[in-house]
């Protein structure tokens, strides 16, 4: 199930909010558990043991390392047993296909593929458990002696498809206890509507005019097209999944739990670097915390960070997918920030902001290529084409699309950039405007039921990674 | 704090009203403009929850029965127009017509199709063959279409065609088409009768025989509330509905279908339901055939035809003994290797030009005549 679904917006949510707040305090947990399986078992209805099985390990993983609190050989083998499973988990279900076809491929073999369906969400699901087990090793928080306060933690609704990437860190408290109040939820109500008509009206939307050029031949694509399309594909991908993570946090709110931020608009980087601070913020943190410090992060001199560095971002490309493709876009990102680390530090620091977040939104936008595209020579095809190998400039389809999606691609790239909200913010401080607010608000659900009515074109982004 | 809960108290409202309206409210079976029945709720069992049919049922259940749908989904094609999008499903809007466009014309699939009537008029070499293509709606209003969408004229189209032809005549009904006052329904991608009639009187020239004039039928309008295909995928509603003409004659014919025989080629039943256009003929039929039992010399016509047809076939049937129609869309190989064009006066091809350029299954006409084993 996915939220901009009808069946989840108008039976599963109003339904399982209504239980939620029914229930005296104690009962609010187990309430969360059951409703994240009936969720997720929606779209996974055999894969939900996998997933029940693995929160169960992790809780006696921790429970274990509780017992045996001065023991730290037991400790540690509690940790490895947890964190082996979980990585096994990725391993046999997102990557065992992969492995075995490149194995297959490189040396002339044809070892059995069994092609294994990837469960939904496996990828933050895994991750999340494993901040449990990992901080509760380094005694960073304290042990959950509740299944049920834990497996709400792990298969909570809002987050278990698609992030964020929540730490058990993050909401302890909030397990414990939490306020549910109007203000919350009256929040978060905003929140995930705001959410919503980004995924619905113009991920969607503009989703569309990349599908239809991605579909084309690429050598004989005008250059005005590839262009448009790739934009259009920069434009989907923000708002599909900032769109996402934006209502899941409102749907937090109205939990009474407060997610981490997921995106700080990121279009608005002045470097890679900085974009990465602010694009998918959850899990890159995730790598920074369980990866790239433990490998002694920038301490230990140049040439080792440099292969921390390119350690994390093969780790952060293969996370986005099983495929080729996601690696080198990672090890891109990598060798793009050891040069800005490294290289060019003095050469950004003198140039003008302009030039720079120019410089980087390109560079983002060359990494959407290699993200979506996933045969290299599909990819150097189209990059050609942007640069006019096709010896055509536009034709009329691009007239066409410019017509149906030139306002649609204005209104997405200046929403991007947060401008018409600090805006807002500016004309509003200080005066009533709450209620304009609920009229927009209201505005953009209509519409974005509407769209959802008419819609069989509904796809969801990050389901696969 | 009181709009907070206001807008607390207005979402619980709206997630709760839709779906109460949609589950208890009164539901149709089958949706006229989607032409599909809608989906029944589905049965919850271990298999059905195990193999994800009864989520997928659910999910389908609600959106085909959700509250206001079609209400919903006019506000949606308002908003997109007030966005630029100026098209619904590939479909216009000029001076109150819905136009439909077709951006692709097939040269590939429309060579095979010529080549495959070539080869049917060399296997007979003593029958007339006349192709008749017959324009959209597109063509009539080229000029006002958005140029940006680069059409291809359709009168180019009925060139290249000529172009490729081997022993088979065009016969090109655009000029009257242009010349008809009410050429196509405006919420229907069809012809309407009177370009039917135009036509006719074009085809009947070529053909060596004096057609009808208007005064010799009983012009009737058979319903003034037809609304068609063009509706149907843009719900729009501004567009006023069309009126279905009929030009009737005293001839009495028998029409046959699927072994059923029938008085009339018209039938009232279809003007009381959606797809109004079924008046003539009663719809598209593999195979059927046109008695006129009024001539008495042997005088027989093939034709080989889209819907297209169905208004224009009861202008023909009043000169021919018999007229057997097929619609290769709708017919099996066998039935198609029983017909043999040399048995007949004349062969007419009647399609539509767009329909022509990317029809499939017309290459089918080749088995004809061919044996069976």
């Amino acid at each position: 199930m996915v939220f901009s679904e009808p069946v989840f917006m108008f039976l599963f949510l109003p339904v399982s909010l209504l239980v939620y707040y029914a229930v005296p305090f104690r009962f609010k947990n187990a309430v969360l558990f059951f409703t994240g399986l009936l969720f997720y078992s929606w779209g996974e209805p055999v894969y939900v043991l996998i997933m029940v099985l693995s929160t169960l390990i992790d809780y006696l993983a921790g429970r274990t390392m509780d017992r045996f609190d001065s023991n730290n050989r037991i400790r540690k083998i509690a940790l490895v047993i947890s964190v082996i499973m979980n990585l096994s988990l990725l391993g046999v279900f997102k990557y065992s296909g992969f492995l075995i076809d490149s194995v297959n491929s490189l040396f002339n073999l044809s070892l059995y593929n069994p092609d294994l369906p990837l469960p939904i969400g496996i990828s933050f699901f895994t991750f999340q458990s494993m901040s449990y087990t990992i901080d509760l090793y380094r005694r960073k928080i304290t042990v959950q002696k509740s299944f049920i306060k834990f497996a709400a933690f792990v298969t909570m609704f809002p987050q278990i498809v698609a992030g964020p990437i929540v730490l058990y860190d993050d909401i302890a408290k909030e397990l414990e206890e939490r306020k549910i109040n109007f203000e919350a939820v009256s929040n978060g109500i905003s929140i995930f509507i705001c959410g919503l008509c980004k995924k619905v009206l113009i991920a969607n939307s503009v989703g569309e005019l990349w599908t239809s050029v991605k579909d084309s031949d690429y050598s004989s694509l005008p250059a005005a097209t590839a262009w448009l399309g790739i934009i259009a594909f920069t434009l989907q991908i923000y708002f599909d999944f900032s769109g996402y993570s934006d209502m899941a946090v409102g749907l937090g709110k109205m939990l009474g739990f407060n997610f981490p931020k997921n995106f700080d608009y990121p279009y608005n980087s002045k470097t890679v670097s900085d974009f990465w601070r602010r694009w998918h913020m959850t899990l890159g943190g995730w790598f920074k915390n369980y990866v790239y410090f433990p490998l002694g992060g920038s301490r230990n001199g140049k040439v080792k960070t440099i292969r921390n560095l390119l350690i994390v971002w093969f780790l952060t490309g293969m996370w986005h997918g099983a495929s080729w493709n996601f690696i080198i876009w990672g090890v891109y990102y990598g060798i793009l920030l050891i040069l800005e680390k490294f290289v060019f530090a003095s050469v950004i620091k003198r140039l003008p902001t302009v030039i720079t977040r120019i410089y980087t939104l390109l560079a983002v936008v060359f990494g959407w290529i290699i993200f979506e595209i996933y045969s290299p020579a599909l990819m150097l095809s189209f990059i050609g084409s942007m640069f006019g190998t096709s010896g055509i400039l536009y034709d009329s389809f691009t007239l066409n699309a410019i017509h149906n999606y030139s306002l649609t691609l204005i209104i997405a790239a200046i929403t991007s950039s947060g401008l018409p909200l600090r805006i807002w913010k500016k004309i509003s401080s200080g005066r009533k405007s709450d209620g304009l607010c609920i009229a927009g608000e209201a505005i953009g659900m209509a519409a974005s039921i509407a769209y959802l009515v008419d819609a069989s074109y509904n796809p969801f982004l990050y389901f696969n990674f | 704090m009181k709009t907070k809960v206001l807008r607390v108290i207005l979402f619980f409202l709206i997630i709760l009203i839709i779906p109460a309206f949609t589950l208890l409210g009164e539901k149709e079976t089958v949706s006229y403009n989607e032409n599909k029945t809608l989906a029944e709720f589905p049965k919850l069992s271990f298999e059905s929850w195990k193999n994800r049919s009864f989520m997928t049922g659910l999910s389908d259940y609600f959106s085909d029965h959700f509250v206001l749908r079609e209400e919903f989904i006019r506000f949606k094609n308002s908003i997109e127009k007030i966005i630029g999008k100026n098209e619904i499903n590939e479909v216009f809007e000029i001076n109150g017509n819905l136009i439909q466009t077709f951006k692709n014309i097939d040269y590939k699939l429309t060579d095979r199709n010529i080549s495959a009537m070539n080869k049917l008029k060399s296997k007979n070499p003593d029958v007339a063959f006349y192709f008749v293509p017959i324009i959209t709606a597109q063509e009539i209003y080229s000029e006002l279409l958005p140029a940006y969408l680069n059409l291809e004229s359709e009168a180019d189209y009925i060139e290249y065609c000529k172009s490729k032809l081997i022993g088979v005549e065009i016969t090109d009904v655009s000029r009257e088409i242009h010349d008809t006052d009410y050429p196509f329904y405006k919420t229907d991608h069809h012809w309407t009768t009177d370009s039917a009639y135009n036509a006719y009187v074009k085809v009947s020239e070529k053909l060596g025989f004096t057609p009808l004039g208007t005064e010799s039928f009983k012009i009737e309008s058979v319903s003034d509330e037809f609304r068609g295909t063009l509706y149907s995928k843009t719900l729009n509603e501004k567009i006023t509905s069309d009126t279905i003409k009929a030009y009737k004659t005293d001839t009495e014919f028998v029409f046959t279908v699927k072994e059923e025989k029938h008085e009339s080629l018209y039938f009232e039943k279809f003007l009381n339901e959606k797809d109004k256009y079924s008046y003539f003929l009663s719809g598209n039929h593999g195979i059927s055939s046109i008695e006129n039992k009024s001539i008495s010399e042997k005088k027989e016509l093939l034709l080989i035809k889209d819907s297209y047809a169905n208004c224009f076939v009861p202008f023909l049937a009043e000169h021919y003994s018999k007229i057997t129609l097929v619609d290769p869309r709708y017919c099996s190989h066998t039935q198609i290797r029983g017909i043999n064009p040399s048995e007949y006066n004349e062969v007419i091809i009647l399609f539509n030009v767009s329909g022509f350029s990317q029809e499939q299954n017309f290459s089918l006409i080749e088995l004809m005549g061919g044996s069976n084993d």
